[in-house]
């Protein structure tokens, strides 16, 4: 099997307004995903048609809806949101929210959305909640809303509208996603997505579906396989390295966590960090499984292969560090230095020539590639 | 005069997500208070040389993730600790009672060769906030008593109440605990032990 595909040299010119109407049908629906994604993936997104286009990335619409389809989903999923977050301050903070007859809020709606919301009212009523966990999450919620992204223009003002959504958005989600609940740092996530989008619902959906996808990240199981998997592209890559952070006892890779995390906490300027999330978080997963067919195992993260790509810009003042202290704080100190284009493009440069080794050689880790 | 090695004490600083932990540590390291810091994920360190009882020793302070699921990264960054900083905020009676679980959780995790004698520090954070106060100092001084006279103080982050005093205690057990661990290994040198019965343990949830 060849590996057509390798990787670009530069990053390309965002797409644009003009060039992302260009795919729509006259019904509306978008017809060449695949090469959306790639040019996303090459060159990231105009500010300008960014939240329209995340809308389909992030899974909220999907690529063959028409248009009326999209309009009849967002209303629906409207009523949804209104429904969960109704359900939830009733049980939580009743003092704030007299329940009284749930259903007769309804009557201040468009005769269209009436029903659609009796039905997301029911739906949301059968939801039990389970206390704990999620007295849990609220406390936490409560806690980091107060301390997230507030140097920020957005969420400068003490108790503006935004950190009430910020708040609102990740309670909802968090009572209703149990198995996952509140995890630090989803704040951050969200705080990336919320000025792009600015609308509460809307932003709810799209961290809502943008979590189905990243979800395993935040959960103990999901850390640990990331950690352990780039552990071992580290021992493919560059076994001196590896060997080197084993003997300073720093072969656990924790610190990583941090530059996992730090996508999207990252101190760069916040169009950046979109560009970030637009460019290499939504694309890369389609690409990879082009390169490699569907046999593609999907612990192999883009992400693992940023860190890696991290971790080879830095190899001479990685292989410097004598203790395992040393590695952590040059590693929590390069959040400001790094060049995020250049860390882009080594990163699917790291992918590519990790796909080839894996094909030609006969080392361990390769059999996930090629089943047949 | 004797030439000394240069002394290096970690500290470790435990406790629940937002009682302070990371506040507490920019405050005594950078003289700082910010009420903005962020929640800490995965873990950070500063370090600051001080004199105590006539002796440089530089302190490497650990700042650590509140939240449990960050448990599972694993805590590499315990081992050798020669502190371990227990922090709970005064009025949220939640993160006193999660001091034993911290405790416990250290003490597993960082096998250290004398659990009994192992030095802890309680700091009960926040004190700034009288009208919220939900722990009385008697309820966390009686805790500490139990848990084998454990130094306890209250502290304000933001106002550096006793932090700098708190801090001192805790170097100085630090230091005391570094030099008996010194002396064990010397001694252990010295007669030629095998093997020390090390207690791995395997209830790490991986």
């Amino acid at each position: 099997m060849s590996l057509a595909t390798t990787a670009t040299t530069q990053r390309s010119e965002p797409l644009t307004r003009e060039q992302w109407e260009s795919y729509f049908a006259d019904d509306g629906r978008v017809l060449n995903q695949s090469e959306i994604r790639k040019r996303v993936f090459a060159g990231g997104i105009d500010p300008e048609v960014r939240k329209e286009v995340w809308f389909f990335l992030l899974g909220v619409y999907p690529f063959l809806s028409t248009t009326r389809e999209r309009e009849v989903l967002m209303r629906t999923r409207r009523m949804e949101y209104r429904a969960m977050k109704e359900r939830w301050q009733e049980e939580f903070e009743p003092e704030k929210h007299d329940a009284g007859d749930s259903f007769s809020a309804a009557d201040d709606l468009d005769p269209e959305d009436q029903f659609a919301f009796i039905q997301a009212k029911i739906t949301a009523m059968g939801h039990q909640f389970d206390r704990q966990k999620a007295d849990s999450s609220i406390r936490t919620i409560k806690k980091d809303v107060p301390r997230t992204d507030r140097e920020t223009e957005y969420f400068r003002e003490d108790d503006n509208i935004h950190l009430q959504w910020l708040n609102d958005i990740l309670i909802t989600y968090a009572v209703f996603h149990e198995e996952v609940g509140y995890v630090q740092g989803m704040n951050d996530v969200l705080s990336i997505i919320l000025p792009i989008i600015d609308d509460e619902v809307e932003a709810y959906w799209c961290f809502a579906q943008y979590l189905e996808t990243i979800q395993a990240d935040f959960m103990a199981t999901g850390m640990v396989q990331n950690l352990r998997t780039l552990e071992e592209l580290v021992a493919i890559m560059d076994p001196d390295l590896r060997r080197h952070l084993i003997d300073v006892d720093a072969g656990e890779m924790i610190y990583c966590h941090s530059i996992e995390a730090e996508r999207e906490r990252s101190k760069e300027r916040r169009t950046q960090r979109q560009k970030q999330l637009g460019g290499t978080e939504l694309a890369p997963q389609e690409k990879a499984e082009e390169a490699a067919g569907d046999t593609f195992e999907t612990k192999y993260k883009f992400e693992l292969f940023v860190c890696i790509a991290i971790l080879e810009e830095y190899r001479d003042h990685l292989m410097a560090c004598e203790t395992m202290a040393d590695v952590f704080q040059f590693i929590n100190g390069l959040s400001e230095k790094m060049h995020l284009d250049t860390i882009l493009l080594r990163s699917e440069e790291a992918f590519f020539r990790y796909c080839r080794e894996s094909v030609h050689s006969t080392r361990g880790a390769d059999d996930y590639l090629l089943k047949s | 005069m004797a030439t000394r090695k240069k002394v290096l004490l970690k500290v470790i600083i435990l406790g629940d997500s937002g009682v302070g932990k990371t506040s507490l540590m920019n405050q005594y390291v950078n003289r700082k208070f910010s009420n903005q810091y962020k929640a800490t994920i995965g873990a950070d360190f500063l370090t600051k040389e001080v004199t105590v009882d006539d002796r440089l020793v530089t302190m490497q302070i650990w700042d650590t993730a509140g939240q449990e699921r960050f448990q599972s990264l694993g805590v590499a960054f315990y081992r050798g600790a020669d502190c371990c900083v227990l922090v709970f905020d005064v009025t949220v009676p939640r993160s006193f009672e999660s001091l034993e679980a911290w405790r416990d959780e250290f003490l597993i995790q960082a096998s250290p060769r004398d659990p009994e004698h192992f030095p802890f520090v309680v700091l009960g954070n926040k004190v700034d906030l009288k009208d919220n106060r939900a722990i009385t100092e008697n309820r966390a001084k009686s805790w500490c008593d139990e848990k084998g006279n454990i130094p306890y103080f209250e502290t304000s982050a933001k106002e550096a109440t006793k932090v700098e005093t708190a801090f001192l205690t805790i170097a100085r057990a630090a230091l005391q605990q570094e030099k008996d661990e010194d002396i064990y290994h010397d001694f252990k040198d010295a007669v030629n032990l095998d093997d020390v019965p090390d207690k791995k343990q395997d209830g790490c949830g991986c």
